[in-house]
C-alpha cells in the first residue's frame, strides 16, 4: 500500500489530477506547505541559506548614523 | 506505429514533463536541460513505443521520471534518491492513470482529516513522520499509530 502511494503521488505530479490536487490544497493550507515556483526556488539556491531577521525600530537610522 | 507526431506530444506533454520536473529539480537551467533530454529520448524511441503495452500519458511519466533519476544519480553520486523517486521497487503501471488518482481523492476525503494531513504530508510532499510529528506537536508514536491507522482505512476504502 505504501508502494502504491508513492506511486499514485509520484503520478501526481506529472497527471495534476484535479480531484487529488485539490485535497492536496486543502492539506497545504493547514499546514502552511507551499510549493515554490522556479523562479522562488531559483532565488533561495542563489541565496543560500537566508539571514532574515525583523528589523528592529531605529536600526536603519543607527545604521546610517554609523556610515556618515 | 505511433499515430502521434512529436509536435504533437511535445505540443500536448511539454507541460506536464515540466511540471513534473519542476517538482524535483530546482535549478531552472537544470530543468530546461531536463526537459530537453526527456523529449530527445522520446523523439528517439517513438518508434519502439508499443500502445498495447501502456499508454501514452504513461510512458511519458515513465521516461521523465527515468530522467530526474538518472539526473541525481549523476549530480548526486553520494546521496540517497528521494523515497518516492527510488527504483527499488517496480512502478505498477497499473495505478498510473487518473481514474486511480481520482479514486484516491476520494479514498482520502473519507479518512478523518488528521489521518488525511498525515498520508498527503508523508507520501506527497515526502516528509519525514518525525518531521509530521513535530509540525503537528505530537509525539512521533502517536503519528506513526495514525500513519498506520490512516494506511489501513485507505487500503480498506481502495478495496470496495
Amino acid at each position: 500500500m505504501e508502494n502504491a502511494l508513492r506511486t499514485m503521488f509520484d503520478y501526481q505530479k506529472f497527471e495534476s489530477n484535479p480531484a487529488l490536487q485539490s485535497v492536496i490544497d486543502s492539506v497545504h493550507s493547514r499546514w502552511s506547505v507551499k510549493e515554490l515556483s522556479m523562479d522562488e526556488m531559483e532565488f533561495v539556491n542563489a541565496a543560500g541559506t537566508p539571514d532574515i531577521r525583523p528589523i528592529k525600530s531605529g536600526e536603519l537610522d543607527r545604521d546610517a548614523n554609523r556610515k556618515s | 506505429m505511433p499515430t502521434v507526431s512529436p509536435e504533437q506530444i511535445y505540443a500536448e506533454y511539454s507541460g506536464k514533463v515540466m511540471g513534473y520536473i519542476r517538482a524535483r529539480v530546482r535549478n531552472k537551467a537544470d530543468a530546461e536541460d531536463l526537459l530537453s533530454d526527456v523529449f530527445e529520448k522520446i523523439i528517439r524511441k517513438l518508434d519502439g513505443f508499443d500502445p498495447e503495452k501502456a499508454s501514452l500519458s504513461t510512458w511519458i511519466f515513465t521516461v521523465t521520471r527515468n530522467t530526474v533519476i538518472d539526473h541525481f544519480r549523476r549530480s548526486r553520486p553520494s546521496e540517497e534518491l528521494d523515497e518516492n523517486l527510488s527504483d527499488d521497487t517496480e512502478l505498477d503501471e497499473d495505478l498510473l492513470n487518473t481514474e486511480s488518482l481520482t479514486e484516491l481523492a476520494t479514498a482520502l476525503r473519507k479518512l478523518p482529516q488528521q489521518l488525511m494531513d498525515i498520508v498527503v504530508l508523508r507520501y506527497y510532499d515526502g516528509k519525514p513522520l518525525t518531521e509530521i510529528a513535530r509540525m503537528m506537536n505530537l509525539s512521533y508514536g502517536a503519528v506513526k499509530l495514525r500513519h498506520q491507522n490512516a494506511i489501513m482505512l485507505l487500503k480498506q476504502s481502495l478495496a470496495t
